[in-house]
């Protein structure tokens, strides 16, 4: 089986300190030589710390910033060779979730306004269409129709997850990128979000990069892991060969550093 | 205290939402009497300007004479009932000219800030959004542009286009451009960075509607405020452009050209000067003032938000309190804290409710909650840095001080040697243009009157406690050189340099990475040991709390729900929302079906239910719960203690 989205030997170097004079400026290696596949279907979880780059990985195979070398080819096709205009059907096939639903969503636009413009842009439907389809995304986020025409605002965290999913699923696509998806909620709807994440992969037959620092939440989504730090990756495997039997060091540092529910057991044992 | 501010605005935020789910979409008439009611200096500039048009538009009916009518005759007369304000050295008669007047001003400055709109907030916000070369050259010419008076540079314009009342607003209107621009610039720089803007991108909308559809309405707000302080700009560029007889034509009538008159004869008929003089600082006024209101009421710099709850009377006249008998050991006492904030709809509401709580010497307590449980404002009245806006009643008890009602310099000198404080960005509680050393060294001089060198060899120890490597060399870094982690071991080192008995951490692991975030706990610990010193450690993460706390302290809806050791809480839980929580924690486990969820959010505080605040969302709600208030009974807020048995599995 082929992968859906390949990404080989991904390199993305900023410019820091911009200089007008070429070759004056300093630069800075986000992401070095990064290589994973993705199968349609499978949940990939990218996991690191801050300045691992992962975020920019999954930006991008999000044609939001531009690798300096590799190749990311989705479906078969090389979506670095794509020049300055992205085709429609690649944004159709690859979607995202980002961390901060109250800065993703425009504040100016109502929740229906925001599910239109994406689904017109699309499929080009005749008006009673859009709107039907932007009740029938609501409704697979798990939102009452009445919250179409409310502004972002006017939603808890949560909610406004919700619609920034709906609206990632409105073109239909392939590969979801997820950065991040939870880290801004609390702990009573991260989990709600994170079933609902899961309900829609196993329905849609959806793919997804799900890019978090938090271990805990990765294992419950992902079928792989890749472990990223400072810009390389450190290991990759199946999800539950990572957290059982870690083989970098980096790996077993991680997981030791996740603060446990039942630390308390250890330090009682300790006092004791 | 700009993180004292912060904390204000999380707090009141919820009632900003509810403002705006109040006032949607109002109706047009609807609209304008509240803007009234709120903005009134904004309603009454709105309407100067409403004034100013009609007169200009009007002037030609108005004006009892044609402006440009000569009558020797009755040159250089002073006001009478023929001519109101007199008349000019060619016996023209000024209130006329005045009027006619405001049509050029009106006509010059709307046409030159007309432009400046059309072609610097396009050419503005395409420059930023494209960022890179773009941005760097088109910058490079706006500085040079801008490098030239902007009176010399209409004065070019002027030249190469001839005079003429098109021809000066569109000098007036390339400078204003210019302006336009980089201001325009400058918003699309900051507003390229939300997520909403990539989201469009991937979402396949093009560049122009990204440009004009998604960011243009969000940056709307200060574009208006600037174009109106440009109209009042205008209004002073084109009028001295007059004054020195540029610009317009001799035959059009305009205050500029009327000033220049008034000079002439400054001795024999001052009068002159007047009228034209007034006008012109009258229309500069109003439309600086407009600018001025308008900033106010779109950018959300809302007055009501200000207002104080009065305090209620019976709290304010009763007795002084006296402090509690305080065993040996116990370092702080919480008792009946109620905080309240007003809403902006005017609705007071209590966002903390009858919390009671001791801390005591070495011992670290996790205050723990989702967010709008109250636990930071918990914190911040421990700290006494509770607000302006925020009227409470109890007594938070450190030793003979309440912090709560004592005058804020008496609650000044216990911050430091009694109580600290370390909060969750320690990147932004550091001033930037500062070194380290020298936010460490200073307060440690005046606090404990120490000479330089000693604080500077003190400071310099204690970085070295809270493990920071190099700190002699480190305290000449500035905040933006350390790391998170470091950043917040420094910020530790802080508050700790007076030796406090308490310590008030308000998440401060939250901002830092999982192998980072271990660290600082160890050493939060080591050092409560090493001090002897209570630690209140706010947090959400119920991890964090088995990790690094004896005790802990559940918050939900502004009231404690359940008190007791962490070994005993996180083993079996005796309330339904600890125990939902844990349950719903993300466990580093292997994925075991769907994970336990808690249905709903946290109510709002102007929302929150009569009885227990968790029975709508509770799986063991019954009837009695929702019936009245519940109280705190042997540690636990919850009507069904005694029969419940709530086991966390394995």
């Amino acid at each position: 089986m082929t992968a859906l989205l390949q990404v080989k030997d991904l390199a993305i170097t900023y410019r820091t300190g911009g200089s007008i004079i070429p070759g004056r400026s300093r630069t800075f290696d986000a992401v070095k030589g990064v290589s994973f596949d993705i199968a349609a279907g499978q949940g990939l979880g990218l996991v690191g710390e801050s300045g691992s780059g992962k975020t920019t990985v999954g930006r991008a195979i999000l044609r939001l910033v531009k690798p300096s070398r590799g190749s990311i080819k989705f479906d078969g096709q090389e979506v670095t060779a794509f020049g300055s205009n992205t085709p429609l059907s690649f944004r159709r096939d690859v979607q995202v979730v980002f961390q901060d639903p109250r800065s993703s969503l425009n504040p100016r636009r109502t929740i229906r306004d925001t599910l239109a413009q994406v689904i017109k842009r699309h499929f080009d439907t005749p008006d009673d269409e859009t709107q039907r389809r932007a009740a029938e995304l609501l409704d697979k986020v798990q939102l009452p129709s009445y919250h179409l025409d409310r502004y972002p605002s006017e939603l808890s965290g949560g909610q406004q997850q919700r619609v920034a999913i709906a609206r990632a699923l409105a073109p239909q696509p392939r590969l979801l990128v997820c950065d991040e998806p939870v880290s801004a909620l609390d702990v009573s709807t991260q989990s709600q979000i994170l079933n609902l994440l899961s309900d829609l992969r196993r329905d849609l037959n959806l793919a997804y990069l799900f890019i978090s620092h938090d271990l805990a939440v990765v294992r419950q989504v992902s079928d792989f892991v890749v472990v990223m730090h400072r810009g390389a990756i450190v290991e990759q495997g199946p999800c539950e060969t990572i957290y059982t039997e870690p083989q970098a060091d980096y790996t077993k540092l991680l997981l030791s550093s996740v603060p446990a529910l039942d630390a308390w057991k250890r330090r009682a044992g300790l006092n004791a | 205290m700009t993180l004292a501010a912060e904390e204000t605005e999380s707090v009141i935020s919820p009632a900003g939402r509810q403002l705006r789910q109040g006032n949607k979409a109002p109706r047009p008439a609807r609209r304008w009497m509240t803007l009234i009611r709120r903005e009134p200096l904004a309603a009454a500039c709105l309407a100067g300007i409403a004034l100013l048009v009609l007169i200009a538009l009007l002037a030609p009916a108005l004006a009892p004479y044609d402006p440009n009518n000569n009558d020797v005759l009755n040159r250089l007369k002073g006001p009478s009932a023929t001519f109101w304000l007199g008349t000019d050295e060619l016996g023209r008669d000024l209130f006329s000219r005045l009027l006619y007047g405001a049509r050029t001003a009106v006509e010059t400055s709307f046409q030159s800030v007309g432009m400046a709109l059309l072609i610097g907030v396009p050419l503005g916000l395409l420059i930023g959004y494209l960022g890179g070369w773009w941005d760097r050259v088109a910058m490079r010419v706006t500085d040079i542009a801008q490098s030239i008076p902007s009176l010399i540079f209409a004065f070019a314009v002027i030249a190469i286009l001839g005079r003429g009342v098109n021809q000066t607003a569109i000098a007036v209107g390339i400078v204003f451009s210019i302006i336009m621009l980089r201001i325009a610039r400058g918003l699309m720089l900051r507003e390229r960075e939300l997520l909403y803007v990539d989201a469009a991108r991937v979402g396949g909308l093009s560049t122009p509607r990204i440009l004009f559809r998604e960011i243009l309405p969000n940056v709307a707000g200060p574009l208006i405020v600037e174009a109106a302080l440009l109209l009042g700009s205008a209004i002073m560029l084109i009028t001295m452009l007059s004054f020195l007889g540029l610009g317009l034509e001799a035959s059009t009538p305009d205050w500029g050209s009327m000033l220049d008159e008034a000079r002439k004869y400054q001795v024999l008929h001052p009068f002159m000067a007047l009228p034209p003089g007034l006008a012109i600082m009258a229309a500069v006024l109003l439309f600086n003032f407009t600018g001025d209101s308008l900033r106010d009421a779109l950018m959300g710099r809302r007055r009501v938000a200000h207002r104080k709850l009065r305090q209620d009377r019976r709290a304010r006249n009763a007795p002084k309190a006296k402090a509690p008998v305080q065993d040996a050991d116990t370092v702080l006492t919480v008792q009946g804290l109620r905080v309240s904030y007003l809403s902006e709809s005017g609705k007071p509401m209590e966002v903390l409710s009858d919390i009671s709580l001791d801390l005591h010497r070495g011992e670290t307590v996790g205050l723990v909650g989702e967010s709008g449980s109250g636990k930071s404002t918990t914190g911040m009245a421990m700290v006494g840095l509770l607000p302006d806006t925020a009227s409470s009643s109890g007594h938070v008890w450190l030793g003979d001080t309440d912090m709560l009602t004592a005058p804020a310099a008496e609650a000044a000198k216990r911050r430091g040697p009694e109580i600290a404080m370390v909060f969750q960005d320690p990147i932004g509680s550091l001033s930037p243009v500062h070194t380290v050393g020298q936010q460490l060294i200073e307060p440690m001089q005046h606090h404990l009157g120490l000479g330089k060198e000693e604080a500077t060899r003190r400071v310099i120890e204690l970085l070295e406690m809270v493990g920071i490597p190099n700190a002699a060399q480190r305290i000449n870094d500035y905040p933006h050189q350390f790391s998170g982690g470091m950043a917040q071991r420094a910020m530790i080192a802080m508050a700790l340099s007076c030796r406090p008995k308490m310590l008030v951490a308000d998440e401060p692991t939250s901002a830092l990475d999982v192998t980072v975030q271990a660290q600082v706990l160890k050493l939060l610990g080591r050092l409560s040991t090493e001090f002897d010193m209570a630690v209140l450690l706010v947090t959400h993460d119920l991890g964090v709390v088995s990790e690094a706390c004896d005790r802990v302290v559940v918050m939900y809806a502004g009231e404690i729900v359940e008190v007791g050791k962490v070994a005993d809480v996180l083993a079996k839980p005796r309330h339904p929302y600890t125990y939902a929580l844990l349950k719903a924690t993300p466990r580093n486990e292997a994925p075991a079906g769907r994970l336990p969820t808690i249905p709903g959010t946290v109510p709002p505080p102007w929302d929150f239910p009569r009885g227990c605040r968790f029975a709508p969302r509770c799986a063991f709600v019954k009837e009695a719960c929702t019936i009245a208030p519940v109280a705190l009974v042997d540690g636990v807020r919850c009507v069904r203690a005694g029969e419940l048995s709530l086991e966390v599995g394995a």
